[in-house]
């Protein structure tokens, strides 16, 4: 007989005296087998009060243990905590969460759960795409401010500009010699309080006067130099086109300005290269129309001052496939950048 | 004399523990064998026991002679309850029908709210464990507790000391709820 079987066999009181002292003296000598008997106890209570017993060991049972107070005490303690768990209602199965289910559907292949992911990915790139849109827009706004910042600067240097451009010289019809100084002083302040204008950058913060013709290449406006070159339909032919003065450039000058005159609107778009003498191009840009001035066409060339060292070079502005001005000019850098 | 106490061991912790498990084996025997009062006879058991040691009887094997004599005092018991039951079956007083059911759904009403104060003492793994457990009718029951098992990766049979020794702890804690109870005069057994 199993041990089991025969615990159960010894508490039914189903066994002869002689199998019957045998189970006792073990169980008083071993601890495990006496845990054992506790636990097919408590499992043969269990059963009874819940009706799974035979007739037979039912009837057995109710010999055994009804009969008797402490056993009988046993059988309610158990029916009451039966009882009692069974009017419980069943624990409801904690729910996954919206991952855990949304990974477990997947894995089962459920539509829904496909869904839900194809719609998980949707929100995700809708967001995505809001923030690169709203990012978007809000660079744009940073560069209009930017922009409208250099169209200011720019409009106070041309007006500035304007006011200082000394009169054109007296032409022949052809070549004009360039002018002595080859350089535009920079443009000087407006008069104080003109037309209500606020005060210049130039008046609050007054710098040296450069007379015409100085080669120190005139004021600065904030970090813009601006030198003017000769008129076109000046070229050079081995070198004869070299202005007669340098360009100086100051050491806080972070922009060089070179305002060259065309012809009005001849092109609709003009190419400027500077080339150092013997040396690589530092500019080639392609500038789309030319600005009207009062003294006619100009193309203005911008560039930085850091890509200038002392030294010569050639400045050429072109028209398609028709050279327009040919410049050689001598730059010196009263503190030349570090290369 | 001997120290009778020395029976169950030299160290007084281990001694203690024997004696503890040893009585309630005692208590388990004379239940099994019917026995009105099995805590009264198991303590006269260990009586005689620690009562020879002292008398320098020599015990190889305690448990063995434990249950000697055990056996002698169950045979004892059996012989005085026949000589009792001839007198007491012609003196003794029934007890008032309505007075012993207005006691006993009092003592009832009373574990019932011992039992629900020492379920909501167990941890919530603990309850949902037993709640679980005890779901259900039958097949699906047992299938119910087989899952619980694999859940717990635990054998079936460790499944269900596991309950066991939920179930005794909880009728510990019955035990002494009812007799608070009783102590503050709230139940008259």
């Amino acid at each position: 007989m199993k041990e089991e079987q025969l615990l159960g066999r010894y508490l039914l009181e189903d066994l002869s005296d002689e199998e019957r002292e045998r189970v006792e003296e073990s169980y008083l000598a071993d601890d495990d087998l006496y845990m054992k008997l506790l636990v097919a106890e408590d499992e043969l209570i269990a059963a009874y009060v819940e009706g799974e017993l035979s007739r037979r060991d039912r009837a057995k049972f109710e010999q055994a243990y009804l009969t008797n107070p402490h056993r009988l005490r046993k059988v309610e303690s158990t029916r009451e905590l039966l009882e009692f768990f069974a009017e419980k209602p069943p624990r409801p199965a904690p729910r996954p969460g919206f991952l855990r289910s949304l990974l477990q559907g997947l894995r089962g292949g459920e539509p829904r759960a496909v869904y839900a992911l194809a719609g998980l990915i949707l929100v995700v790139l809708c967001g995505l795409l809001s923030w690169a849109l709203v990012e978007r827009q809000r660079m744009r706004g940073e560069l209009e401010m930017a922009r409208e910042r250099l169209r200011r600067a720019e409009s106070e240097l041309q007006h500035q500009t304007t006011a200082q451009t000394p009169p054109p010289a007296p032409t022949g019809g052809g070549d004009a010699p360039p002018t002595a100084s080859g350089v535009e002083s920079s443009p000087t302040p407006p008069p104080p309080n003109a037309g209500g204008e606020r005060e210049t950058r130039e008046q609050k913060y007054p710098r040296r006067t450069v007379p015409d013709g100085s080669a120190a290449g005139g004021r600065a406006v904030a970090s813009v130099l601006t030198f003017t070159l000769p008129r076109p339909g000046v070229r050079t032919r081995g070198g004869s086109g070299r202005a007669a003065e340098p360009l100086v450039i100051p050491r806080r000058v972070a922009l060089v300005r070179l305002p060259v005159k065309v012809a009005a609107n001849e092109y609709t778009a003009y190419k400027v290269s500077l080339q150092k003498l013997g040396g690589p191009v530092v500019l080639a840009q392609t500038v789309s129309k030319a600005q009207a001035g009062a003294s006619g066409e100009r193309v203005n060339v911008e560039l930085p001052a850091s890509l200038l060292t002392n030294g010569d070079y050639i400045l050429k502005v072109m028209g398609e496939d028709e050279i327009l001005a040919l410049h050689q000019v001598t730059v010196v850098r009263q503190n030349p950048p570090r290369r | 004399m001997t120290d009778p106490w020395s029976v169950f061991g030299d160290d007084p912790q281990s001694a203690g523990e024997r004696f503890e498990v040893l009585r309630r084996k005692l208590v388990f025997y004379f239940e099994a064998r019917r026995c009105d009062d099995p805590e009264e006879l198991a303590h006269v058991t260990l009586e005689i026991l620690m009562r020879k040691h002292g008398e320098h009887v020599e015990v190889q094997d305690l448990m063995r002679y434990s249950y000697g004599v055990a056996r002698n005092v169950h045979y004892e018991h059996l012989r005085k309850k026949r000589a009792e039951m001839k007198y007491v079956s012609q003196q003794e007083h029934r007890p008032h029908a309505g007075a012993a059911d207005e006691g006993a759904a009092a003592r009832k009403e009373r574990r019932l709210r011992c039992l629900e104060e020492c379920v909501a003492g167990l941890s919530p793994q603990d309850r949902s464990l037993l709640t679980d457990y005890f779901k259900g009718r039958g097949r699906g029951r047992q299938e119910s507790r087989r899952r619980i098992a694999e859940q717990l990766n635990i054998s079936r049979e460790a499944l269900t000391r596991r309950i066991f020794h939920l179930k005794r702890r909880l009728k510990n804690c019955i035990d002494k709820c009812l007799e608070k109870a009783e102590a503050a005069g709230a139940v008259t057994v």
